[in-house]
């Protein structure tokens, strides 16, 4: 079985391009796959700073990041993602945790992340 | 934190009936230890008290464990049946450490990481008479973790590349129970290569007829573990050990034992091992008398269906063997077994 979490944020875009990484927390495996409105984009498995475009042409666009867990760490129960854009107005790490409620499961993170303009425009 | 507190409620028919090996209730009894006897102990607390847990409760939550503890001390001076074991760093979620830093984090991130506390009681026997109650405390940290082997590294990548795939697909659950068979690959080859170090210490402490008044220090024990695991399937394993147990007849007098070894174990597959060692032994009497003893010897392990395993050892025992006419020993074994893996009940 695989549990679900849904997750979605706003991301602000400045003039540059938007890199994307994605890490795998809690000594645990992930792989990732990505679509840009609807758009298949990127390599299936590790994220590490991949353009997902240039900021003025992401506005208005969303970005499904799902990522699928396999929870390999006997230590804990905990599974995390952290997704990391660089090239916005601000690019602090987005972190989610969550605890399997029945061991053995893995969990997909399905995250949503909606590009928007810095201050209204750019 | 499936794994990170732990909770042990043992039934303890066996606590006082059959200690460890290795923390053997007389010192005196060496003439069957061995190196892996020695190690640091998983567990040191329980190591120390000479028990084993025959089960262990893996609480949701911290809140499960105190609620579990205080039914246990409920109307007791000492709680008599416990094991705990807490591994701090594993409380809460870590989403800062990856699959990699597992294996590739400095000292004291993997010190951090791998400190357990543990505690245990255990009823005080004398016969079948439950006379009081031991209790330990006990700790454990690695210092170096090794590295991840080859055949880790393959498997990873293919899950990682599985699970992206299964990520995108359209039935994400039956993607994954295909990946089944490949997380189970990566959990069986999870064990480090490379160079590794743990360290545990615990004391013991008894309490005859409950009393705090009557309380002493039972027994307090250092471990130290550097080893060294070739990708080959090789294990260098070195051993020192240091305990020191009060004696119950001669007063407060203790008895000393320093012990170090090395063992070299070859296990190309789960069904066969050929290990060498030596350990020696250093052990001051509480008469004053200081002895040095040693043993050596080589193994050879077969495991020839699920239930059916033999042994071949040859080599020399301790002075204290039993064996008077030669010290030399040699012993076939065959070791048969029916059903499920013999495991001790609870009662």
């Amino acid at each position: 079985m695989v549990e679900k979490v849904n997750l979605a944020f706003d991301y602000a875009v400045a003039a540059g391009p938007v890199m994307l990484s994605i890490a795998i927390g809690d000594g645990q495996i992930g792989g990732s796959a990505l679509s840009l409105d609807g758009t298949a984009i990127g390599p299936q498995g590790t994220i590490t700073n991949l353009k997902i475009g240039n900021g003025p042409a992401l506005v208005a666009k969303k970005l499904s990041a799902k990522t699928l867990v396999a929870p390999v760490n006997d230590d804990t129960s905990f599974t995390s993602v952290t997704y990391t854009l660089t090239g916005g107005a601000t690019h602090p790490p987005f972190t989610f945790s969550h605890e399997l409620q029945n061991p053995g499961d893995g969990v997909q993170y399905v995250m949503t992340i909606n590009f928007v303009a810095a201050n209204g425009g750019l | 934190m499936r794994h990170a507190l732990r909770l042990a409620a043992f039934g303890f028919l066996a606590i006082g009936a059959a200690p460890s090996p290795s923390m053997g209730q007389g010192i005196g009894d060496i003439s069957k230890l061995n190196v892996a006897d020695v190690t640091a102990p998983s567990s040191p607390a329980f190591t120390i008290l000479g028990i084993a847990p025959t089960s262990i409760q893996k609480p949701a939550d911290s809140r499960a464990i105190s609620t579990s503890l205080l039914a246990l001390t409920h109307d007791k001076s000492f709680p008599s049946n416990l094991a705990v074991e807490v591994t701090p760093y594993w409380l809460k979620s870590r989403p800062s450490l990856t699959f990699d830093q597992l294996y590739r984090s400095s000292i004291g991130s993997t010190f951090l990481r791998t400190s357990a506390f543990s505690v245990g009681s255990t009823p005080r026997l004398q016969g079948k008479d439950t006379i009081g109650t031991g209790f330990a405390l006990g700790y454990r940290a690695m210092l170096w973790s090794g590295r991840q082997s080859d055949v880790l590294k393959g498997v990873k990548d293919r899950l990682i590349a599985g699970l992206g795939a299964c990520a995108a697909a359209s039935d994400v659950d039956a993607c994954y129970a295909k990946l089944k068979p490949l997380i189970d690959s990566v959990k069986s080859n999870m064990e480090p290569v490379g160079f590794r170090f743990q360290l545990a210490t615990a004391a013991s402490a008894q309490f005859p007829r409950d009393s705090f008044a009557l309380g002493h220090v039972k027994t307090v024990g250092l471990w130290a573990t550097p080893s060294y695991t070739l990708e080959q399937h090789v294990d260098f394993i070195a051993v020192a050990r240091y305990l020191r147990i009060r004696s119950d007849t001669t007063g407060i007098a203790a008895t000393k034992a320093a012990d170090v070894g090395l063992r070299l174990l070859w296990k190309p597959t789960a069904a066969f091992g050929l290990s060498a060692e030596g350990l020696a032994r250093h052990l001051d009497a509480p008469d004053g008398t200081a002895t040095w003893t040693r043993r050596f010897g080589a193994v050879i392990e077969l495991q020839a269906s699920d239930d059916w395993y033999i042994t071949y050892a040859l080599g020399k025992d301790f002075a204290a063997s039993t064996v008077s006419r030669s010290p030399l020993f040699a012993s076939l074994g065959l070791n048969l077994g029916f059903g499920n893996k013999p495991t001790v009940k609870v009662q």
